[in-house]
């Protein structure tokens, strides 16, 4: 993992004691709220229904045990003894009080965490695949990438002050389990022609009211040339991207609006305009970056493991467990698992002080320390020993962390939705505890298979309706929640958007929705067919049928 | 035409917590149901005129009108999202309650 150095720490306590003396000055009245607001959303501080919110970084996903536990020791001082984490793998405490803020940024600073890129129109703390290093299907760690970015945006003078807030993804596997495709900036670690490992930049994708899947703007660029060509990018974003309609500012709508072609020659010429060499960051520091990302000493293992078997035939619960959750690992005897926050009827995303210090215990005991944080709101443990996962399977289920439902039909993404935000227009987690509930039995989750609902309160999409299988999205209509229904999404390698299926549902209709959708797929999949697939052979008309057909 | 008059309550937020307030009339509390409530616009007016003053805005953070409903002789908030502001909690047990609620083993309802 990568361990900050001086620069990093001075800057981190520089930024907590700057908010602290603005923190000061608003509370003494010094400074309007209109004054106050820029500044707090800089540090990740919004203001909810009914509290504060703060939004810790968590970079690329990636925390250790000593972090994690730092967020529990944060959520049980300073809030009311949980925290949300969210679909850009960061946390988000619900409770924190004004006053309280600077004493838990300085912390988090104690730690290596801060708030800073969670809020407010920079580029915002990157994100990456939460399996990075260890998945078996990898060209390279996109780890090193991301904190290269991380370094070169978080006081680069020329884009804190972008016209919208601008996301970045990097993925280095074969199959995308960052998102890339939906992000401002998607970065896929690939080969080139030669063998050459460098990046294919996609550009303009994104969620939200106007969703759009990004566009290739380099099919290859070489590794050294990054920085430059992002430099190039934000450029012409910052030049010619709209600041005139927030709605309209983000850079999805200026390549809609150019075309990808002549966004791209713009960025092709202010590219030859500098000189790579010079703008390119120095070698000796992307291989320092790089070396904190080396692969921990892994005990040489036999990849066969019979006290696994072992374990798995006595324990159908534990079998299931290992089917859903764990992942395949690149050295031989181990395995990366996901623990789900997704316990039925539970919170999406929402982890307790207790449950937190407990994933930190197991990080600790088998997981070399090491933590990463999904976009799908689980968490991973990366580095584990098949013949220990029986032993960690075990200490998760003791705080209700052992939900074997990864990417299973109660694996729900939602955002926090009109429970806590303020500009949600519907609630949206009872309506993921309702289809929780309604799909609790683990042998019909499995029966369904692969299913990825997502819900988002409101059309700023934060629970990334737009590409779930079946993506839910409240409205207010009239002052009445109403529920539109898009069934299609995906965000992985064959991006798409999900199409509507017709008028919007109440809020206690939508379990009953999501039951007619999945009875109606189990009727027309084909054998080994998931509901995506079959979505896909025959399109939207016979769900919208069975959900309409009645009405 | 002219929109129909609702009546309204002035809401805010406090600086310190964050938490929603209604203005009772000699000052704020934390209990919608103290809220003093404009049924007039000429009542509304005077809410809105104070929630512009400097000294209120500077005090909380966002203080503006919404809208009330009476029912069944009590005033409620007219909005799910000042409902739900008024309650002052998520729809749902949240937290460290909720998880001792589910209990070990998420694998059951």
């Amino acid at each position: 993992m990568y361990r900050y150095d001086e620069f990093d720490a001075a800057f981190v306590a520089q930024r907590a004691a700057q908010f602290r003396e603005q923190v000061r000055r608003r509370l003494s009245g010094a400074l309007t709220e209109d004054e106050f607001r820029p500044l707090r959303l800089m540090n990740g501080v919004y203001l909810q229904l009914h509290a504060y919110m703060l939004r810790v970084a968590i970079p690329y996903g990636t925390l250790d045990a000593e972090q994690m536990r730092m967020l529990a020791h944060v959520a049980e001082k300073y809030d009311r003894g949980y925290g949300h984490f969210t679909t850009r793998q960061n946390i988000q405490f619900n409770w924190p009080q004004l006053k309280d803020i600077p004493d838990i940024l300085d912390d988090l600073a104690g730690v290596r965490m801060h708030a800073i890129q969670t809020s407010g129109n920079c580029i915002r703390n990157v994100t990456s695949d939460p399996l990075a290093g260890v998945a078996a299907d990898e060209i390279e760690d996109p780890r090193p990438t991301a904190e290269l970015i991380r370094q070169w945006s978080s006081l680069h003078p020329e884009f804190t002050f972008l016209g919208r807030k601008f996301k970045i993804a990097v993925t280095g596997a074969e199959n995308d389990r960052a998102a890339v495709a939906v992000h401002d900036v998607g970065l896929r670690i690939v080969r080139g022609p030669d063998g050459e490992i460098g990046y294919r930049v996609l550009v303009g994708g994104g969620l939200g009211r106007t969703p759009m899947i990004a566009k290739t703007l380099r099919e290859f660029l070489p590794r050294a040339h990054l920085l430059p060509y992002l430099e190039a990018t934000l450029r012409v974003y910052n030049l010619l991207g709209r600041r005139d309609n927030k709605y309209k500012a983000r850079i999805k709508i200026l390549v809609h609006e150019m075309g990808i072609d002549a966004f791209r020659a713009a960025v092709e010429d202010e590219f030859a305009r500098l000189d790579p060499e010079a703008s390119a960051p120095d070698p000796a520091e992307v291989a320092r970056i790089a070396a904190y990302f080396a692969p921990p000493a892994y005990p040489e293992l036999p990849d066969a493991c019979p006290a696994l078997e072992r374990a798995r035939r006595a324990h159908p619960e534990f079998d299931a467990w290992v089917r859903r959750n764990v992942h395949p690992h690149k050295v031989p005897g181990h395995a990366a698992a996901t623990i789900s926050l997704k316990p039925i009827g539970g919170a999406p995303g929402d982890a307790t002080a207790e449950q937190m210090r407990l994933m930190a215990d197991v990080a600790e005991r088998h997981s070399m320390g090491e933590l990463r944080i999904t976009h799908e709101q689980n968490v991973v443990l990366p580095h584990l020993r098949k013949d220990e996962l029986f032993q960690v399977w075990r200490m998760l289920a003791s705080q209700g962390l052992d939900a074997p439902n990864r990417g299973l039909v109660t694996d729900i993404i939602a955002c926090p939705g009109l429970d806590y935000c303020a500009l949600a227009t519907a609630r949206s987690i009872p309506v993921a505890q309702a289809i929780s509930r309604r799909f609790a039995d683990p042998a019909l989750q499995e029966r369904i298979g692969p299913l990825a609902i997502k819900i988002s309160g409101c059309i700023n999409a934060c629970g990334h309706h737009h590409v779930g299988h079946i993506g839910i999205l409240g409205l207010d209509k009239a002052g009445v929640e109403s529920y539109q229904i898009t069934l299609g999404g995906d965000p992985t390698d064959d991006a798409a958007l999900g199409e509507r299926t017709g008028p919007g549902f109440a809020f206690d209709q939508v379990p009953d929705v999501v039951e007619t959708l999945v009875r109606r797929y189990l009727e027309l999949r084909q054998p080994g067919e998931t509901f995506l697939q079959t979505y896909r052979r025959l399109g939207m008309t016979p769900f919208k049928e069975a959900l309409y057909a009645a009405a | 035409m002219a929109k129909r008059f609702n009546p309204v309550v002035l809401t805010a937020n406090a600086l310190e917590s964050g938490a929603p307030l209604w203005w009772t009339g000699a000052g704020w509390s934390e209990s919608f149901a103290d809220a003093r409530v404009a049924t007039t616009p000429e009542q509304a007016a005077t809410l809105q005129a104070l929630a512009d003053t400097p000294l209120m805005q500077a005090a909380t953070v966002g203080p503006c009108l919404v809208e009330v409903v009476e029912e069944d002789g009590a005033w409620r908030p007219a909005s799910r999202r000042e409902a739900i502001r008024a309650s002052r909690s998520p729809t749902f047990a949240y937290g460290p309650e909720a998880a001792s609620r589910r209990g070990p083993g998420a694998r059951a309802a």
